[in-house]
């Protein structure tokens, strides 16, 4: 139990992640598995600009406008030259996104240990002898808030509606007039600008060199996974409960080698059953 | 796929005929290379000295060392090098992979060094350690990852190492900071439980204590907060780390959980100037380590001359380079009670039969020797971060 | 042009579907000619080149497998989990010294990484794209995590793998590694042209149609990913035979993404191109380390330059292809020749459907009223009776029962939305809640899958042509044939529909030319019946005549049968010997077209009721 709570923190964090993956997918049609990546650097920047004696406002602010812009960057390449390409060769796209930054971030900063500004601090209550924090509340709750907005704004707004277009059907779209790239590269923007914001909050609790950011990606994927892409709230759950099953694993001896083995499995047996429908690919 | 099990393979299929033959090639050959050595000492021939080291891929800051010790072995050239004889120095990648770490060291002694110095692999030992002893080359790492570089006969590292490292700690926890309530935390890789668990048993035998909460089975990049809270239930005063990486969540847990007065301590590697700015945002957390070596930027001359050096030939100045540069002065150290000239077999020689030498910055003396096994050095001088900066804690070197 | 004798009638040369004949000569020499290649390579290469020539091999071999994945339009982000598997399981057989030495642990690695290959295939049958995508990661994240705790056997001891004597030298290492690519490149080609490697290219474009033309897309998924799974588990054995102790940090879920990447990048679709993959991955770091760049820029300058690359409309692999044959058939002097090649060419020569079609379409005199077909009273080739299908509160189907009997043509007409598609799925096998029964020549076939329900002889064509891209038109058609057909079969039953030659790459055909292929695929099953969903929905008015015309005489000429839904009245009244008429999911009328087309119901239903006669 104790184990479970204390793996909540991560789980909050995954628990964004996965929720912002299937928005992310839902909207434009696209996993990126170069974001936690690109936000990473914009985050280390952050750390390193913080360490030269900015003010922590201003070092933040550079931070996000650095991930704000590599991943409008990455959104712009996307739409402008991959748009409507099949699933194989835009997932190359954003491995290849995944790798360029990954070797920027070795180029650029090494392997030096970088220190985080703690953005918010506190513990907010406990569990069971284990203190929750204020940031995995703050994780807890973005990811909430995303998972009730993005549906709403999809169902209700005439904004969803064309994103639902452009996702869906983006030849269509554009057909209508509806032009697909300035939507498409507002949400890889936001996107960064969001994840970016949460990586900076989370650091300095989570292994933060940029190697371990970038590969955060795989246990969001994995949250997002649990809901098909599509379903938000079991995102939600899927994160925490990853990152809960880890913790509680991770204490027993016998259990830690498979602490990624077991939520893997039952993430798959849940994945299928929501799935079980899903007999034929297209609609006729 | 070595050069060694090539060799073991073929003289199993050889005949008696063929042990002749051999015995015959192997005088003949021993004569050419007296003959060619005489020849070499009479011209300005290089020594050549290589390293292997980690270059590609996140490990490679550690193959800053290996620049150290070629900084040092350029200024030994700029000064007139050896009996007029300069040093080349070959560094080659590792990659990470076994086989790979395995070709350069054949590759090194193909090309005729007479020692390796100056490594910074984590693969080195392990792969190339029997290769070492059968070709007569002496390796002296600067930083010495594995335990086989602690325990091999033709290696001698000039670092404490992480497995004696942790031992440190937990003695200086034990024996300076009096606490009884002593915890560790192991990464999981492969070969690290049985050698802590030989260090832990050395060190329980001389406080006459147990660890409180140990545990070896992290990840290299952990989730520290289900540990801090088991070792807030053991009542941990203290934690040993031995891992890699940034311990800055490991302070946000303890903050976190409500035990930030866990002294953490970890090993020589977080002796740099980052760490300690990690450490200034949590004051209350005492975060201490050690220098394994006569502190790189302390007002000594021979430290002095060590940054100089550094700075000269465009080196990164911190204790990873420290230690190669401290390698090659014990290199060059011993190579200076060769009388005859400097080939691998008289290095090898010189080495096997050396008396501990005093090496600037090293504070034990270096030794090697014929022993099974060789740690020159299980000293440190312990500091605590604060407010940004690495304060010293032991008056002096304190041991195991 | 072939080489040899002249093709009869219902003689198939070299290549294609179950059955025999799938080595050619030009497969002969290809084979001589790697394997050529792999012992000049290990004469000329110094010993570092060789290590590392041994490198490439893994790493092609591994991309062999991808390709074929990835030629299916599946994404796998594992494929070097399973190689670690297998090298997992050599470094173990070597640990205990179980029996039959490194050959026989490789192929047991291969075998063990299959089955692991084989359980990620039963995850593709309900997850796809994107989604099967990230299990695939997760998974490799998953033998990441384990592996790298558990770590490889025998390398906390540093026992290396055991080499036999024969393979003891870098040398001899590499011989036998390149063999091995040799070997398992031509399975992989081999494969592709199999059945089950053309229903995985046909799955790319579309499961459906896969399955409407008689391949079960279960089997080809499960098949697929045990191939890929056990080409990459033997790759990972020969690498762990190489370097004797493996890390785990070799098979990292990082250099699964990057092998991908390289993977799409290079269009490693067939085994040359999978070489070429494995030359990059490994030549280019080490090139860059040689002119004094960083490693560490190597990972940034691949990622970088793979966007532009994967912009590029023809993937390096598929250009050096062109190149390598074009060169080839320059040096052979006979256009459209290759006698061999220097790669491992896998498309099958392209019959040369002009000469050789025959001018045989019809039997004797074409009856006047074309689809009148045989009296009542014979047992009708498709019984349909008392289908219903709700999608809750809405029927979508009430009560609908329909008839075609043997050699006759018939038309199911009726106002958009009126549920005709949906009867077709529902006959076909698509839907599956529904009630009623489905017959085909007496034999029922409820409960069968759509797969199974085609080979069982009720084929369709759909209304979204379903022709896959990615293969030409005579692959397509010998693959729905799902027989031994010959090239003169192929090349009538093109003539007879006035589709385009058999030699016709799909992805360069009009619609209206891809409709008429999936109509001459549909007639070339020779199934008993054949469902028809709108065929001419972007012909023009010559053509649409022209099949209406053709229709009549293949029906007799294939023994098939035909449901025809369309919304061409005209076409209706001219081939259809009876039509049925479906509004809001119930027949409304039932007869010949005349009577049918005049009746006020059937106006109302069309044109609304205020119109009356």
């Amino acid at each position: 139990m104790q184990g479970f709570v204390s793996g909540l923190g991560l789980g909050g964090v995954y628990a964004f992640l996965g929720v912002y993956l299937c928005t992310m997918y839902r909207l434009i049609g696209v996993v990126s598995l170069g974001m936690t990546a690109v936000a990473g650097f914009g985050a280390t920047i952050t750390a390193i600009l913080h360490g030269d004696g900015w003010p922590t406002a201003a070092a933040c602010a550079a931070g996000l406008g650095v991930a704000a812009s590599a991943s409008a960057a990455c959104g712009w390449i996307m739409a402008r030259f991959f748009a409507g390409a099949s699933v194989d060769k835009q997932s190359a796209v954003t491995i290849a996104f995944l790798l360029t930054t990954l070797g920027a971030a070795q180029v650029a900063f090494g392997a030096t240990v970088q220190s985080f500004p703690a953005v918010i601090q506190g513990r907010a209550f406990a569990i069971g002898g284990v203190t929750v924090t204020s940031v995995t509340l703050v994780c807890v709750a973005a990811a909430l808030a995303l998972a009730i907005a993005v549906p709403l704004v999809i169902r209700h707004t005439a904004l969803g509606t064309r994103l639902i277009a452009i996702s869906e059907r983006p030849a269509t779209a554009e057909l209508l007039g509806i032009r697909t790239s300035p939507v498409a590269i507002s949400v890889w923007l936001l996107g960064g600008v969001l994840v970016a914001l949460l990586l900076l909050l989370v650091a300095p609790s989570i292994p933060n060199d940029s190697a371990s950011l970038a590969l955060l990606i795989v246990p969001a994927c994995t949250a997002a996974l649990v809901g098909a892409l599509r379903r938000l709230g079991w995102a939600l759950a899927g994160g925490l409960a990853l990152g809960g099953v880890q913790g509680s694993m991770s204490l027993s001896k016998a259990w830690a080698t498979w602490s990624e083995a077991v939520p893997m499995v039952v993430i798959a047996a849940v994945l299928l059953w929501n799935e079980r429908r899903e007999v034929w690919d297209a609609a006729r | 796929m070595t050069m060694t099990s090539a060799i073991r393979a073929r003289t199993r299929r050889a005949g008696p005929l063929a042990a002749v033959g051999a015995a015959l090639l192997a005088v003949s050959v021993a004569a050419c290379g007296s003959s060619s050595s005489t020849a070499t000492t009479k011209s300005d021939a290089p020594i050549p000295v290589g390293a292997i080291a980690t270059i590609t891929g996140f490990g490679n800051y550690f193959s800053q060392a290996s620049s150290g010790a070629q900084a040092y072995l350029d200024y030994i050239n700029s000064t007139g090098g050896i009996g007029g004889r300069k040093f080349t120095y070959t560094l080659v990648d590792d990659k990470q992979t076994p086989s790979t770490a395995a070709q350069d060291a054949q590759q090194l002694a193909a090309a005729g060094d007479v020692a390796i110095v100056g490594d910074a692999s984590q693969l080195n030992c392990e792969v190339n350690a029997k290769f070492y002893a059968q070709s007569g080359l002496i390796d002296i790492p600067a930083l010495g990852f594995t335990p086989p570089c602690y325990s091999s006969t033709s290696i001698s590292p000039v670092d404490i190492g992480l497995f004696s490292g942790l031992e440190l700690d937990l003695v200086y926890a034990w024996q300076r900071m009096h606490l009884t309530r002593i915890c560790a935390l192991v990464p999981d890789q492969p070969g690290y439980a049985v050698a802590m668990a030989s260090k832990i048993a050395a060190w329980e035998k001389i406080s006459h204590l147990k660890l409180a909460y140990y545990n070896d089975t992290l990840p290299a990049a952990p989730n520290y907060t289900p540990y801090v809270v088991s070792m807030k239930r053991a009542r941990c005063q203290a934690v040993v780390v031995a891992l890699p990486g940034t311990v800055q969540p490991l302070f946000e847990a303890l903050g976190d959980q409500g035990v930030p007065s866990m002294a953490v301590l970890t090993l020589a590697t977080s002796y740099d100037a980052a760490a300690a700015q990690v450490a200034k945002a949590y004051p209350k957390t005492p975060f201490i380590t050690y220098s394994q070596f006569v502190p790189y930027g302390a007002a000594t001359s021979a430290a002095v001359m060590f940054r100089k050096i550094m700075t000269t030939y465009k080196v990164p100045v911190n204790a990873t380079s420290e230690a190669g540069y401290i390698a090659a002065e014990a290199f060059v150290a011993g190579l200076k009670t060769i009388k005859g000239p400097i080939t691998r077999a008289s290095v090898t020689k010189a080495f096997e039969g050396l008396s501990p030498i005093q090496v600037p910055l090293l504070n034990p003396p270096y030794t090697f020797g014929s022993a099974a096994a060789h740690q020159s050095n299980t000293e440190g001088l312990f500091f605590q971060a604060k407010d940004g900066a690495w304060t010293q804690l032991s008056a002096g070197f304190v041991g195991i | 042009m072939r080489h040899g004798r002249a093709t009869g009638p219902g003689r198939t040369w070299v290549h294609q579907t179950a059955g025999g004949g799938l080595l050619a000569r030009r497969d002969a020499a290809g084979i001589a000619a790697g394997a050529a290649l792999v012992l000049i390579a290990s004469l000329v290469l110094n010993l570092t080149s060789l290590f590392d020539g041994i490198t490439v091999v893994v790493t092609a071999l591994v991309l062999v497998g991808l390709g074929l994945l990835v030629g299916g339009g599946i994404t796998c982000l594992c494929q070097l989990s399973f190689a670690a598997i297998g090298a997992y399981t050599v470094s173990q057989l070597s640990l205990w010294n179980a029996p039959g030495a490194l050959l026989g642990w490789i192929v047991a690695g291969g075998l063990a990484a299959g089955v692991f290959g084989l359980l990620i295939g039963l995850t593709a049958l309900r997850l796809r794209g994107v989604r099967l995508a990230i299990l695939t990661l997760a998974f490799a994240a998953l033998t990441d995590s384990v592996l790298s705790v558990v770590g490889f056997p025998g390398a906390a001891a540093m026992t290396e793998v055991v080499r036999p004597g024969y393979l003891m030298s870098t040398r001899q290492y590499f011989i036998f590694a390149g063999l091995a690519l040799v070997a398992g490149g031509f399975a992989a080609v081999v494969f592709s042209r199999s059945r089950t490697g053309l229903a995985l290219r046909c799955m790319r474009s579309s499961e459906r149609a896969t399955a409407a033309i008689g391949c079960s897309v279960a089997r080809t998924k499960l098949i697929a990913f045990t191939f890929a799974a056990v080409l990459a588990g033997i790759a990972g054995g020969i690498e762990a035979g190489q370097s004797g102790i493996s890390v785990e940090s070799a098979f990292a879920p990082v250099q699964s993404l990057s092998l991908l990447a390289l993977a799409v990048m290079i269009g490693v679709e067939y085994a040359d191109a999978a070489v070429l993959g494995g030359l990059v991955a490994t030549v280019v770091p080490n090139v860059l380390g040689d002119i004094g760049v960083s490693p560490t820029y190597a990972l940034m300058l691949f990622g970088a330059g793979a966007v532009p690359a994967l912009r590029s409309e023809v993937p390096p692999g598929e250009q050096l292809r062109m190149t390598v044959r074009a060169w080839l058939r320059r040096r052979a002097g006979r256009p459209g020749s290759a006698p061999g090649g220097a790669g491992h060419a896998a498309t099958p020569p392209e019959p040369a459907a002009a000469g050789a079609a025959s001018a045989a379409v019809a039997g004797p005199g074409q009856p006047a009223r074309p689809g009148a077909g045989a009296p009542a009273g014979q047992r009708a080739a498709l019984q349909v009776t008392g289908v219903e299908v709700r999608f809750g509160a809405v029927t979508a189907l009430d009560e609908v029962s329909l008839e075609v009997r043997p050699a006759e043509l018939v038309g199911l007409i009726g106002p958009n939305g009126a549920g005709k598609s949906t009867l077709v799925d529902v006959v076909t096998g698509f839907l599956v809640p529904h009630r009623g029964s489905v017959r085909v020549n007496g034999a029922c076939l409820d409960g069968l899958p759509p797969h199974r329900r085609a080979r069982a002889g009720l084929r369709r064509t759909f209304q979204q042509d379903r022709v896959p891209l990615g293969l030409r038109v005579g692959q397509y058609l010998r693959l729905a044939a799902a027989r031994a057909v010959s090239d003169a079969e192929i090349a009538e039953a093109l003539e007879l529909v006035g589709g385009p030659p058999a030699g016709s790459p799909a992805a360069l055909l009009d619609v209206g030319s891809r409709r008429l292929v999936e109509v001459a695929a549909g007639f070339l099953g020779r199934p008993g019946v054949l469902v028809l969903d709108e065929p001419t929905a972007g012909l023009g008015a010559d053509a649409k005549e022209h099949l209406a015309g053709r229709l009549a005489a293949a029906i007799p000429r294939y023994g098939t049968s035909v449901l025809l839904i369309e919304h061409d009245l005209d076409m209706i009244r001219a081939a259809c010997g009876r039509v049925y008429v479906l509004d809001y999911g119930r027949l409304i009328a039932a007869g010949p077209p005349a009577e049918v087309l005049a009746s006020d119901a059937v106006s109302r239903a069309y044109l609304g009721d205020k119109v009356a006669r």
